[in-house]
């Protein structure tokens, strides 16, 4: 029979308190779009739900050019989609954020359930990750923040510890000569989770690449950052065959599993493709 | 050819009959019923695909608080009953033999009370040794599923007519292969639901069935009653597409419970129940086949063996072989054929009727095996297709007798609508054209040698007309093209035309919706109807005008004398004088239908259908040679439905069997673990959403007439899913040389042949 208690803190400290007391029985839900679904499929039956839906002021998205983007863990996709700033600065976000699921799904969903699922195959970490955003953990000892990669630790496992809530997430201004792209491969139908997701900024001055963060989803038990594909062109003249090196390397740093999105092989031969192809439209896109 | 008329009502764009309902919420679907004291009920199914029950306790779950009813096996009658064959039960007698086969049930005063009592119904279970695919279950020594089904082969078709040995000996050309289909889900909007009432020895079920006649029969049988001791009312039904034609148990099992807890029980699959054991997959099959032709394309002969997958038990899977092997020999023309089907039990979910019944299958190996040959033949695979296209007053080699048939102005449409002839002289690299065509029926008589229907129609004392038909309507459109042709027949407008809840008690008998029937034959019972009412009113309306019947006509709800059209009565008028005099009577006739078609014999001589609809298909394809993903950039689709009655009913069964279509073709598919369906869900089984059409979609229809037919109609709901899967195949040929043989057509399956190709 399902049966919990349903709490409604007013403030993070009231939920990571409550968090604190219940411990393993309290489940925390944002928009409750995991949640829900995981409680009708009765893969989870907590004794309580802490909702962080009465929190005021969680569901910012705000923009400095000193701080960069900040966003409140309890904003929507589709806040995030919308918002003018994340379309002028942030076009990754933006192309990323309109192709999480469908609408029904954005208006509900917030980056704070979706990072904290820690699900490998979603998309909006790989591209916060390219764009080298951290997050921030409150508990009622204090905050702490992380880099995502340092974040998502295994398979729907992260970071946080008992008693703590995501509480912001930060992406640093955007860089000068910078590129980006981002591709989701949705061979089924355009819905679905990535097969392979692909995302990378760069930044490129006079031919040569000064910097690059390639992260991918779906393709191993976490959200990857493919470092040794980057070092193939971090610091170099950027050619079509270090291009085509880095996505040979890249598909050297994913694990990925079969399932009914298409066998390892495959996917790994979609890394060696797809990053390749999202480096020269990042490259087309960076001004002079 | 088409006879050009003038109707007021027939081919007008309308907005649906039921339609206002249906957007504001005040449907009444199953989840909607809620009666006094009702219970909820939920189904405890076996885990295993294959296991004795050694014993059941329920006597934990019945003492449970809130818990009204348990039922077993032993409530029951332990009859079997099935469509065709009579092999499954309402509830597990002694074997269970797939995933999710009815064991026991619960009714408690809410969902989350009976879910709790299922898990404290204690099974003794023996496991047995199972088999899932059906070529491995034909083998001697497999695992037997039904006592006497030797070899677990449920039904045979062998079949041949002319002299194929010496066909294929005359041949120019010979083609063979072998293509696998797929199960395919319904995936209706609302899952599959009833509430059942039990008093005084009459149940009454609530259902989401399409076909409440055929509903009533079977349902009666299971239970052990009289049909007149069931009536089944139909509630707002939110897609059938076959699935919900009642092979399942989910309203017997209501029944059960209803009786044992004397007060009515409700219950609705969820998705995964739908997909474990709720409307019955598609058949899959394997198809070997084998063409002769000749050098100027012309087929000579054609050998075919299907193996198809039945499940645990038969439902209308045997039919659907029957239409697999055998249907298409009505498209094109063909003088010598051979057939060999067998249909195979497994230890896995039963299929059965879906979209197309057969033709989907049997179409991905024929039209992919026309465009081989086409490509040996050197012939363009759209004259091939001419070549050999079927014309009226063709007669396939097993009697199938076609009437009105515009295949050839369907073909030569679509080859315009995608710009075929420009697109293949001005070639892109990685983009191909393919197509394919099909027939299917308006009506087929199988049940009971009947193929017809009965229907009702009254007018009121305020002119407004009524019609009392059980077809149903199962979201296809069905209430609104019957008040069409009620409408047109008579002479009044649309909006003064209403038709009847299906109810088996208040309507007269009628086969439901299946086999893109209704339109077909119940338009034309309905207007047989209409036209009798209509003869009442004009011989009362000739006494109040002065003039003979024969000279009366009728428009917009007025009589009047034809040529002087100012004298008139309205139809109302005719209504009331007819009923408020002494001895008089009200306005209400009787209508009745059967197709001039003839019952298959042993040997599956026969003529299925009283009208046969044809189409034609063709995609333009994009494939991507580095990650094998296939994009629809443009897809044509013609049918030779005769007269379009509603054109935007018309239009949406177009695009919505082209979107089943695709997803039989590309999206959908399920894995099968130990029997089991591995992702019985959504976020696995993934079909279609609108952004996964084609990029540019072209529909049209033939301009036909079938004499027949209500004013010229007849059935399309089906075909246009039928040749959609070979089309796409085909152009993928085109585009890249690669031939995908097996459903799904996933990019890593294109992949690999384009690889290997390469290699």
């Amino acid at each position: 029979m399902l049966d919990f208690e349903y709490l409604e803190p007013t403030t993070v400290e009231e939920a990571c308190t409550l968090l604190q007391s219940y411990g393993d029985e309290a489940v925390l839900m944002s928009g409750g779009a995991a949640v829900t679904m995981w409680i009708s499929q009765r893969l989870l039956a907590p004794e309580a739900i802490i909702s962080l839906a009465k929190i005021p002021n969680f569901d910012y998205v705000r923009f400095s050019e000193k701080d960069g983007l900040t966003i409140g863990a309890g904003a929507r996709h589709r806040d995030i989609e919308m918002s003018p700033l994340v379309r002028q600065h942030y076009p990754l976000l933006y192309e990323t954020f309109s192709k999480v699921a469908q609408p029904r799904i954005r208006y509900m969903a917030t980056i704070g359930g979706n990072l904290c699922t820690g699900d490998p195959a979603t998309d909006p970490g790989t591209s916060l990750m390219a764009l080298d955003a951290e997050v921030t953990l409150t508990s009622t000892e204090g905050k702490r923040v992380l880099s995502l990669e340092e974040f998502f630790v295994d398979y729907y496992q992260t970071a946080l510890k008992q008693g703590e809530v995501l509480t912001e997430v930060r992406v640093p201004p955007p860089a000068e000569w910078a590129g980006w792209s981002r591709i989701k491969f949705t061979p089924r139908t355009e819905e679905d989770f990535a097969t392979v997701g692909v995302s990378v900024a760069l930044k490129v001055r006079s031919g040569e690449c000064e910097d690059i963060r390639l992260a991918l989803n779906s393709v191993a038990p976490v959200i990857v950052r493919a470092h040794r594909a980057e070092e193939v062109l971090r610091g170099k003249r950027v050619t079509d065959e270090l291009v085509n090196e880095a996505g040979e390397v890249a598909a050297t740093e994913v694990e990925p599993t079969d399932d009914m999105r298409g066998s390892a092989d495959y996917k790994r031969h979609l890394v060696k493709v797809l990053v390749p192809r999202a480096m020269r439209q990042a490259l087309e896109r960076i001004d002079g | 050819m088409a006879t050009a008329q003038t109707y007021s009502v027939i081919g007008q764009r309308v907005n649906r009959t039921e339609g206002y309902g249906k957007v504001s919420g005040e449907t009444k679907y199953i989840a909607d019923i809620l009666l006094v004291g009702m219970l909820h009920g939920k189904i405890l199914r076996s885990p295993y695909p294959h296991a004795r029950i050694l014993s059941i306790d329920t006597s934990k779950a019945e003492r449970l608080p809130g818990v009204r009813a348990v039922v077993t096996a032993d409530d029951t009658i332990k009859q079997g009953w099935g469509a065709f064959l009579q092999d499954q039960y309402p509830l597990t007698v002694g074997v269970a033999r797939y995933v999710g086969d009815e064991v026991a049930a619960v009714a408690a005063v809410d969902e989350a009370t009976a879910q709790e009592a299922l898990e404290l119904i204690d099974v003794e279970w023996e496991e047995l040794p199972a088999v899932f695919d059906p070529e491995e279950a034909m083998q001697e020594g497999a695992p037997l599923i039904h006592a006497g089904k030797e070899r677990n082969i449920a039904i045979k078709i062998d079949v041949e007519r002319g002299d194929v040995d010496r066909a294929f000996a005359e041949s120019d050309l010979v083609v063979e292969d072998t293509f696998q289909s797929m199960h395919q889900w319904h995936c209706a909007i609302e899952t599959i639901g009833s509430v059942a009432e039990y008093s005084h020895g009459k149940y009454t079920i609530h259902m989401n069935t399409s076909t409440i006649y055929m509903a009533r029969g079977r349902i009666a049988t299971a239970l052990g009653v009289s049909e007149a001791d069931v009536r089944i009312v139909q509630s707002g039904v939110g897609g059938a597409f076959g699935g919900k034609s009642c092979d399942d148990n989910n309203a017997i099992v209501a029944a059960l419970l209803a009786k044992k807890a004397q007060r009515p029980v409700r219950i609705i699959n969820t998705r995964d129940e739908e997909f474990l054991a709720g409307s019955r997959p598609r058949v899959p099959m394997k198809i070997w086949i084998k063409m002769g032709f000749m050098t100027d394309g012309r087929i000579r002969a054609k050998q075919i063996r299907v193996v198809a997958d039945n499940g645990a038990y038969s439902g209308k899977a045997p039919a659907v072989t029957g239409v697999a092997a055998l249907r298409h020999d009505t498209a094109y023309r063909f003088t010598d054929v051979k057939t060999e089907a067998y249909l195979v039990y497994t230890n896995k979910i039963p299929t059965g009727a879906f979209r197309g019944f057969g033709n989907p299958s049997a179409e991905w190996a024929l039209e992919q095996l026309m465009d081989i040959a086409a490509d040996k033949l050197g012939i363009d695979p759209i004259d091939l297709a001419r070549i050999n296209a079927v014309e009226a007053g063709y007669v396939s080699p097993h009697g199938n007798r076609v009437g009105s048939c515009e295949l050839i102005q369907c073909i030569d449409k679509v080859e315009e609508l995608i710009g075929w002839k420009e697109k293949r002289a001005n070639r892109v690299p990685y983009r191909g054209l393919g197509m394919g065509c099909t027939v299917h029926v308006s009506g087929k008589r199988h049940f009971m040698d009947y193929d017809g229907a009965t229907a009702t129609v009254k007018v009121n004392e305020d002119g407004k007309v009524y019609i009392l038909s059980g077809e149903g309507e199962g979201g296809q459109g069905i209430y609104t093209v019957l008040c069409m042709i009620a409408a047109e027949e008579l002479g009044v407008p649309l909006e003064e035309v209403s038709i009847s809840q299906a109810d088996t008690d208040v309507n007269t008998f009628c086969l439901g919706a299946f086999g893109s029937r209704v339109t077909y034959v119940a338009g034309n019972a309905v207007r047989d109807a209409a036209a009798k009412a209509r003869q009442q009113l004009f011989e009362e309306a000739s006494h109040l005008l002065e003039a003979d019947a024969e000279e009366l006509g009728s428009k917009d709800g007025r009589i009047f004398v034809k040529g002087s059209e100012s004298r008139y009565i309205t139809v109302a008028d005719a209504a009331r004088a007819r009923l408020f005099r002494r001895g008089g009577a009200p306005i209400i006739a009787f209508g009745s239908f059967d197709a001039d078609s003839v019952m298959q014999d042993d040997t599956r001589y026969g003529n299925e259908s009283g009208g046969y609809n044809f189409g034609c298909q063709a995609a333009e394809v994009e494939v991507d040679p580095e990650t094998g993903q296939v994009r629809v950039l443009h897809y044509a689709s013609v049918a030779d439905c005769g007269t379009v009655i509603n054109p935007i009913g018309a239009e949406g069964q177009v695009d919505g069997a082209l979107a089943q279509g695709i997803g039989y073709a590309m999206t959908e598919g399920m894995t099968f673990e130990d029997g089991r369906p591995s992702e019985p869900n959504f976020s696995g089984y993934r079909i279609p959403s609108m952004r996964d059409m084609p990029r540019k979609l072209s529909s049209a229809f033939a301009d036909s007439y079938e004499p027949t037919g209500p004013f010229g109609a007849k059935g399309l709901g089906e075909l246009g899913t039928d040749p959609t899967a070979a089309a796409i195949s085909n152009a993928i040929f085109d585009a890249v040389g690669v031939r995908i043989k097996t459903l799904p057509i996933t990019p890593e399956k294109v992949l690999r042949a384009i690889q290997e190709k390469d290699a």
